[in-house]
């Protein structure tokens, strides 16, 4: 079990410690001698009159004479923060209450304020407060049985967030491809960075790695992890941030729990992956991030691609590309060879119907040409002077003319009437 | 103009592949897309080669602070 350890007032730690004490009456008895004794308590006498300031004075120094700084378990009851930091709360028992209160500047260390009811252990001292004549407890540290305050802190931090919906799954970025700078949110001297650098070196060594070293643990480490994360922002040097810390107890991983780093990751322009503790280990900044990984090197490896896999993808790449090419000088060639063939074939249709024109014409003509009646055995009378003998009065009775036929010319007589 | 980062390289580098497989480019353009494609080719080469030796650190500097190289 784990105690606050943010409390500035020294503490005895009570070994095999039972429950409170209550002091006989003997040991009162031993007080007051001794109070008496040493001067501070006088002993009210019979018949004197006392002022009620009087009286609480010396009621108070009795009180504080006897008992020295103690714990005290109980219950909590109406706990309320007024506006100057200062807590005022009841502590209980089945039978009893004290009246305390817990001054601003160690009410401060508080995870959370306790719930009611909450079962709680006080360190403080016991007092009179002289103008009122109460007898309270100053505490000046609070703890949560089972560490049940850092849990109440937690569970109200976590729901707070879920309720604004940063820890929505929808939110988580996805990481880039392949990251030109990497930017690494821890401390300066842990193993952490030394992961990271070793998976980034094997994997993916042309990567940049920037350090913003920080405190992951103890007071004001929230304060500077959140300041580291907002500075590589402002600056956006990295493509990708890695924030860390090593394993270590719950005290030590505190600072990712505080709701200062949570808002710095959420509001991180750049994406963020968390790698807090051990693998079983959750904090709050692992529920904002936009990745969880278990170990620092788990992180690098999901931050970074793996070089030798781009390697063999640009051989692929190259593989397409000429295959593609050589595809498309096919397809040309081919659509090169059948425009050749479309044109010869055009030309000889071009060349044929050209020919039927011409026939066409020559049987045309050739049925028009005087040859070709000849071929029908019609004959062409001519007369001895060479004119053409077309009208019955051209034939004249007794003439001689030539009938041409086909194959020659005959003589022929007109017939005497 | 800057070179392409790696990952630009890449991505173009796909689109190319995929537009020359298409079959629907001139041959002038095939020609032109695989040319770009092997200066990238080669763009990605080179940068998966290189070897980044410093670690640097962000120092405060305003409120982007600045980088310098991390004394070992």
């Amino acid at each position: 079990m784990t105690w606050d350890l943010f409390s500035s007032a020294p503490r005895p730690d009570p070994k095999g410690g039972a429950g409170p004490r209550r002091p006989s009456d003997e040991e009162l008895a031993h007080a007051v001698a001794g109070a008496e004794a040493d001067g501070v308590l006088e002993r009210p006498r019979p018949r004197e009159d006392w002022t009620v300031s009087g009286v609480n004075a010396a009621a108070r120094r009795l009180v504080e004479g006897f008992f020295p700084p103690l714990w005290i378990v109980g219950e909590v009851a109406n706990f309320t923060r007024a506006r100057s930091g200062h807590c005022y709360f009841s502590l209980r028992d089945d039978a009893s209450q004290i009246r305390c209160v817990m001054w601003r500047d160690d009410a401060r260390h508080l995870p959370t304020t306790p719930a009611e009811g909450m079962e709680v252990r006080a360190f403080g001292r016991i007092t009179m407060y002289e103008a009122r004549g109460e007898f309270q407890f100053v505490v000046s540290s609070l703890e949560g049985k089972g560490e049940g305050l850092w849990k109440l802190a937690l569970e109200r931090l976590r729901a707070k967030l879920e309720a604004e919906g940063l820890t929505a799954p929808a939110r988580k970025r996805p990481l880039p491809r392949v990251p030109r700078t990497i930017g690494v949110v821890t401390s300066p001297s842990g193993a952490v960075l030394h992961d990271i650098v070793n998976v980034v070196r094997r994997r993916a060594p042309w990567t940049r790695i920037v350090l913003c070293g920080c405190r992951v643990q103890g007071e004001g480490a929230a304060q500077e992890i959140a300041a580291a994360i907002r500075r590589f922002g402002k600056s956006g040097v990295a493509d990708v941030l890695i924030v860390g810390r090593g394993g270590g107890s719950v005290e030590d991983l505190w600072a990712f729990n505080e709701e200062e780093v949570a808002r710095a990751i959420a509001a991180s322009p750049i994406p963020v992956i968390s790698a807090v503790g051990h693998e079983t280990d959750v904090t709050i900044a692992d529920l904002v991030a936009d990745l969880r990984a278990p170990t620092p090197s788990a992180a690098a490896e999901a931050a970074v691609p793996d070089g030798k896999a781009l390697a063999r993808d640009l051989v692929k790449l190259e593989g397409r590309m000429t295959g593609a090419l050589r595809a498309r000088a096919t397809d040309v060639r081919r659509a090169l060879a059948g425009l050749a063939t479309d044109m010869s074939r055009a030309t000889d249709r071009l060349v044929a119907r050209r020919r039927d024109r011409l026939n066409a014409s020559a049987h045309r003509l050739h049925a028009l040409s005087p040859l070709a009646a000849f071929e029908r055995g019609f004959a062409l009378p001519v007369s001895d002077t060479g004119k053409i003998l077309r009208n019955r009065e051209d034939f004249t009775p007794g003439l001689a003319f030539d009938l041409r036929v086909r194959d020659g010319s005959v003589p022929v007589r007109v017939e005497e009437e | 103009m800057e070179d392409p980062t790696l990952e630009q390289a890449l991505d173009r580098l796909d689109e190319i592949a995929i537009r020359l497989e298409g079959g629907d480019l001139e041959l002038a353009d095939a020609l032109a897309l695989y040319e770009e494609g092997v200066r990238l080719l080669r763009v990605a080469d080179t940068a998966l080669g290189a070897v980044e030796e410093r670690i640097q650190q962000l120092t405060p500097d305003g409120e982007g602070g600045r980088v310098e190289p991390l004394p070992e």
